[in-house]
């Protein structure tokens, strides 16, 4: 169900992506991150939509940092995934603002530009409070957050 | 090209030491940066490095056509239009492989391609942060945060990447591209000045017309600057974006006279310098640069009847200061 889920939300993505860049987004279903997102967003009352638009969000933003920090050595290669990982970002802004969630991107903003400074400056960081940031939004926004189970905490422990 | 832009801001009474200050201050106002940290010198040098602040005086300017003129949340999204184009900067000159950068070395070639991307990014996220953070009129927020979203800059340069020495490349692809890397964003920085100060609606579209075919003649002007202007005057070899792979309006016109299209479509990466130098001296001589300027001069007309629709306002003469500005630079 969950595999399916994020299926669904790369198909969305897809669809909402302007044709002109040229990407195709390799749909990472098992992403341990992503997958954790989506058990916790199916645990939350919400419309199916919502839930698929705030999965992209997340999806787009991991993405987006994930190109960025792993650029390759050769300069136009680097140069094109520069390019790949601003595009990815700014679609990300228009894909939130679209679903209506600028409440998202406000809440998110600070935690990513914290990533980027430690990056800059070549600390240790990884994605672990941008999945926390986004999960204490959700939590926010839809207050009816149900009981989480066993299973979900131990893959919240491994991630987070 | 950098033209000292002080005569500019003084005939606008525009204060350059209150846009710097604001600029400034996105950085050092951070309490996320540390004050030795190499995110903070380095933005700050690129702000000091200079650069014309066209953004920026747009956005004021834009705001005097409003009801609350130049108001500290003018100065503010001034400062942020400023930013974003700096970002937009470090990374193009990653993408374009660029070693200087007004003279001085690029960004990540004084840090590394890593640190460079970053601090790119780090001035975006910041911007994002200040902008989505303030609670007032929600509505307005999304409005400047949509179009201040780099999707079609980056658009744009999609399009130059993925059509060097592409010489199918139609004139509506060229304009696209033009539009998206270079027009936008003036357009942009006009009306949100103007919808910041709650000018009419209708006012806005106009100011936002106005700053398209503005940024439209001046990208073919600089397309021109690039085959007419000797390596000395530039700064960099003459006829760079050719070499380059890029395929500009002055390419697409000497086109149209087959022997010169049967010799640039000899051109690619790694064709000798002769055959670069060859096919600049024949885009040189066949009119093409001419006929260009009068496109150029076409947009500039156009930007010009805008302003004398605007005659209304006492504004409208800051536009046409502006279009001098632009028309010194474009003939």
């Amino acid at each position: 169900m969950i595999t399916q889920f994020i299926q669904d939300m790369y198909e969305q993505l897809e669809r909402e992506l302007p044709q002109q860049a040229g990407i195709q987004l390799n749909a990472d279903l098992y992403n341990i991150r992503l997958q954790d997102m989506a058990v916790r967003l199916h645990h939350v009352e919400m419309a199916h939509k919502e839930r698929l638009a705030l999965l992209g969000c997340y999806a787009l933003v991991l993405l987006s940092l994930r190109i960025h920090d792993q650029l390759p050595t050769d300069p136009a290669a680097a140069g094109r995934s520069v390019l790949d990982g601003d595009f990815i970002m700014s679609f990300y802004l228009q894909f939130a603002l679209r679903h209506g969630f600028i409440d998202l991107i406000a809440e998110l903003a600070p935690v990513i530009k914290q990533v980027q400074i430690k990056r800059a400056e070549r600390k240790q960081t990884d994605e672990a409070h941008i999945h926390k940031q986004t999960v204490k939004y959700i939590t926010k926004r839809y207050k009816k957050l149900y009981p989480l189970t066993q299973t979900f905490k131990q893959v919240t422990y491994d991630v987070v | 090209m950098t033209l000292s832009n002080s005569s500019l801001s003084d005939q606008l009474q525009i204060s350059m030491k209150q846009i710097n200050r604001d600029l400034e201050r996105i950085v050092t106002a951070d309490p996320d940066v540390a004050s030795r940290s190499i995110v903070r010198k380095s933005v700050l040098e690129l702000i000091r490095s200079g650069g014309k602040r066209l953004r920026p005086i747009m956005v004021i300017i834009g705001s005097r056509f409003g009801i609350k003129p130049e108001r500290t949340n003018v100065y503010q999204l001034a400062a942020v239009c400023e930013f974003i184009h700096a970002a937009s900067l470090v990374h193009d000159d990653i993408l374009d492989q660029a070693d200087t950068r007004r003279g001085q070395p690029s960004l990540h070639k004084t840090t590394n391609v890593q640190t460079a991307v970053q601090v790119g990014n780090y001035m975006m996220s910041r911007v994002l942060e200040l902008l989505s953070a303030r609670t007032k009129d929600r509505d307005r927020n999304i409005d400047e945060l949509a179009s201040l979203t780099t999707t079609q800059l980056c658009l744009g340069e999609y399009q130059q990447m993925d059509n060097r020495y592409n010489f199918d490349l139609t004139l509506e692809q060229y304009w696209e591209k033009t539009r998206n890397k270079t027009a936008i964003l003036m357009a942009t920085s006009l009306h949100l000045g103007a919808r910041a100060s709650e000018a009419d609606e209708e006012v806005a579209k106009q100011l936002y017309e106005f700053g398209d075919q503005l940024g439209m003649a001046f990208q073919v002007r600089d397309d021109v600057l690039d085959l007419q202007q000797s390596a000395e005057a530039l700064g960099k070899p003459a006829g760079a974006d050719l070499r380059n792979g890029q395929v500009t309006l002055p390419v697409l016109l000497a086109m149209e006279e087959p022997a010169i299209e049967s010799h640039l479509r000899k051109l690619h990466e790694g064709a000798p310098d002769q055959l670069f130098d060859e096919a600049i001296k024949l885009i040189r001589n066949s009119g093409a640069i001419e006929r260009a300027l009068e496109v150029s001069h076409t947009f500039m007309q156009r930007a010009w009847d805008i302003t004398e629709q605007l005659a209304d306002y006492p504004a409208h003469r800051d536009l046409q200061t502006l279009w001098h500005y632009f028309e010194k630079r474009t003939y």
